[in-house]
């Protein structure tokens, strides 16, 4: 008995559309994002306006740069967990790398041009990705889950309890122990170009607006490439294997170069928007890439939505504005004096804890966000059918299980029992499914016209 | 984390607090195994529950029972203790029990990672809430027993190891003789093996999980008792960090197998202690040695070291 009844909503739908989607959304992101400095500068010059008093343009600007970083990590980890379904709870370990990287020839007297090392970080952060995913990504999804957040524990941890090491290439370098490394912003560097010179900028106080479009380009590549990436061979081979890893093994995929894949992508974006954290910050500490980090990333792409490149994006901003909002709300809004009086005499650490609320808020998007809508704010097309058809599964009578995906939403019953299957079988209704008409069939001819796929 | 200090004591000393460690450890890690080896899930906030149980032994010990000085009279101090205890696993089963009401069974039949990142969820919630019960920093907690050991010549027992140690044998028989001699035992080891055909048969699933997530959080809070008074802090991210060591001790000893979860805490609070007393700068690197044999374990025998190999059927 076995069998598969494919609806043809998932058959219709083809991928390849999927990158026209969004394109509105984009560029509508694009521009926004592109004239925000001058937004901002103009905000400044008009002394009248002022949103939060305490927060100027370039605050403004740094906090949307944070926010380019985070979209970065986001639109890496999307890879993993969005499109191949592996669960990464160590992501920060790369992202700690990345800096890392950035940290230890930006330290004290080491004269080493920094700028290739945007390139040579996300090769290095690759690298451990692949260390550690060419043995582990045989394991079932949440084991890989746990060892991925094993190595996201050690090596913040052995960044604290490291001052000095030998490293090829550089010699012995400074790692900074507890207390991490203070870093120098990188120097400009700057091409010459006919009349022009276009000067690739650092994150020196008056260089923001440099560093902010530097991040802009990148997120906008970035955008670009895993768009591209979605849709190609290997994206599709991802979704493949997110779906139904034996049935991809089936048509020919190899499993572990193709996860491999995702993994080591997602590794070095993540430290390339290391290198980026780093440079921003001015300071690379191990406390910064503990577990909390990886878990807020990983909250950005389930508030957008998995899989979804706009709402990942969406949610990765959102949030990482929240965040730093949450950080200095407490400071930025102006009360009247007799509400402050009043607040300080109810709750006099309310700043504390509003701003210690944060990782609360995460943990009940999370959850929340799982429970009531597993698909995201922006879900990608393709994941919505998938999250709507499932539950369909049964059991037959020889132990094999029956998966039956079902486009239609009103179709999204839980079969209990065998008679209910059968009756269930009946009313399969092969062409219709999407369009959520039923004719009841007589029990075999659900199954011979179901898809075909026997 | 453990004791430091490591020059003055011998091998036998330094097992013997390895045993007290892996008793707790292997009282939580019951939790983590019986609740996979019935749904297939990590349940992520089980540490959360067991850090819960450290914060509500703060709170009675120092705010609402005020108990803070060690009782000599050994009848009064296990009274006191065990009826501390009884408050402590009331709890955290509850708590436990709520976690499975609202993050899990919603998700008892969605695929793939959901349940895990409801879980994780679940965890953040817990641990934060416990941030705004206790603050930030790690807090003190008075140790009822009294500071003396035990002398056998050759290596000495605190008197609250002794309890420890007692308490996770007796706690784990008792377990163990549940789940193989009353009818809860059998549905439950039915559940394990075919959650379909249990149910066939009769078996209350939802009743038998709740009881797993009941047993799980009580065992977590007799556990946090004693990890409180031992170590003498309440610090809202201990269920992080205990809760990891103690699956990787379950996932060690075989995920989803009781003995394997005793045997896998103990092997955890041995290369704790090992670690600590012999490595230079052990105390630091000890974290990091139990999350690398963590990894190790599930990249060389995912199945653990009690645990059968899991045949995937298609």
């Amino acid at each position: 008995m076995q069998m598969q009844v494919k609806s043809n909503s998932l058959r219709r739908f083809d991928l390849r559309r999927g990158i026209f989607r969004g394109w509105g959304l984009g560029a509508i992101f694009f521009l926004l994002f592109l004239f925000m400095p001058q937004f901002f500068a103009s905000l400044l010059a008009d002394s009248t306006v002022s949103i939060f008093p305490t927060l100027d343009g370039d605050q403004w600007l740094g906090i949307l740069t944070s926010a380019g970083i985070f979209i970065l990590m986001a639109l890496g980890l999307n890879v993993v967990v969005g499109f191949a379904g592996l669960l990464d709870l160590g992501y920060a370990a790369f992202f700690a790398i990345g800096a890392y990287a950035y940290g230890v020839v930006n330290f004290g007297d080491t004269h080493i041009p920094v700028w290739p090392l945007l390139l040579a970080a996300p090769v290095v952060a690759g690298l451990f990705g692949v260390m550690l995913g060419a043995p582990t990504l045989r394991l079932r999804g949440d084991y890989l889950a746990i060892v991925t957040l094993g190595f996201g524990e050690i090596v913040p941890i052995v960044f604290r309890n490291i001052d000095r090491t030998t490293l090829p290439f550089l010699g012995s370098v400074e790692i900074g122990g507890v207390n991490g490394l203070g870093v120098r912003s990188p120097t400009p560097l700057s091409f010459p170009f006919g009349n022009y010179t276009f000067e690739l900028a650092t994150a020196a106080h008056d260089d923001v607006t440099h560093f902010y479009y530097l991040v802009f380009g990148l997120v906008v590549l970035a955008t670009i490439g895993v768009v591209l990436l979605r849709t190609s061979k290997i994206g599709r081979a991802w979704i493949a294997i997110r779906e139904d890893e034996t049935a991809a093994a089936c048509s020919g995929i190899n499993l572990v170069a193709t996860k491999l894949t995702a993994f080591a992508i997602g590794a070095s974006v993540s430290g390339f928007a290391g290198v980026l954290y780093g440079a921003q910050n001015h300071i690379v500490s191990p406390e910064e890439f503990g577990f909390t980090v990886s878990i807020t990333v990983l909250v950005m792409i389930v508030l957008g939505g998995m899989g979804s490149i706009p709402g990942v994006i969406t949610g990765a901003l959102l949030l990482s504005i929240v965040n730093r909002l949450l950080a200095i709300v407490p400071t930025a809004i102006q009360l009247p004096s007799s509400a402050l009086h009043f607040l300080e005499a109810k709750a006099p650490n309310l700043a504390e804890q509003i701003n210690d609320s944060e990782f609360l808020i995460f943990g009940g998007i999370l959850l929340l966000m799982i429970i009531l809508r597993p698909q995201g704010l922006i879900p990608s097309a393709l994941r919505k059918r998938e999250l709507k058809g499932e539950a369909v599964a049964a059991v037959t009578e020889t132990g094999e299980e029956l998966v039956v995906p079902v486009g239609a939403p009103d179709d999204a019953t839980t079969i209990e029992s065998f008679q209910e299957l059968e009756a269930f079988e009946s009313e399969i209704e092969p062409e219709d499914s999407a369009s959520g008409t039923r004719a009841p069939l007589p029990p075999g001819q659900g199954r011979a016209g179901g898809g075909g796929a026997q | 984390m453990i004791l430091a200090d490591s020059s003055t004591q011998s091998v036998l000393q330094v097992i013997e607090q390895g045993l007290t460690t892996g008793a707790i450890y292997a009282l939580i890690a019951t939790g983590y195994t019986l609740v996979y080896g019935i749904i297939q899930l990590i349940n992520f906030a089980h540490g959360d529950v067991f850090m819960w149980g450290t914060v509500l032994t703060y709170f009675m010990l120092t705010k609402w029972f005020k108990l803070t000085t060690p009782i000599s009279n050994p009848f009064v101090l296990i009274g006191t203790v065990l009826g501390l205890m009884a408050i402590c696993m009331i709890t955290c089963a509850l708590i436990a029990f709520t976690v499975e009401r609202i993050a899990y069974r919603p998700l008892r039949r969605a695929a793939s990672v959901a349940p895990l990142i409801s879980a994780i969820g679940a965890s953040f919630i817990l641990e934060n809430l416990g941030l705004f019960a206790i603050g930030p920093s790690s807090l003190n907690v008075p140790n009822l027993f009294p500071n003396g050991s035990l002398n056998l010549g050759v290596v000495s027992f605190k008197y609250i190891d002794i309890f420890v140690i007692v308490l996770a044998v007796i706690l784990m028989y008792g377990l163990s003789t549940f789940i193989s001699r009353t009818k809860m035992g059998r549905a439950m080891r039915s559940v394990a093996q075919d959650t379909e055909a249990a149910s066939l048969m009769g078996v209350n699933i939802n009743q038998v999980i709740i009881i797993t997530f009941l047993l799980g959080g009580a065992l977590a809070g007799a556990a946090s008792v004693v990890y409180a008074m031992r170590l003498q802090v309440a610090f809202f991210l201990t269920g992080f960090e205990a809760g990891l060591k103690a699956f990787t001790a379950a996932v060690l000893g075989g995920i989803g197998n009781l003995y394997g979860a005793m045997l896998g805490g103990l092997f955890i609070g041995m290369i704790e202690a090992f670690v600590t007393a012999y490595v230079h700068d052990g105390l630091k690197w000890a974290d990091a040695t139990v999350f690398a044999v963590l990894v190790l374990v599930l990249v060389f025998r995912p199945s653990g070291i009690l645990g059968k190999q899991a045949i995937v059927k298609v």
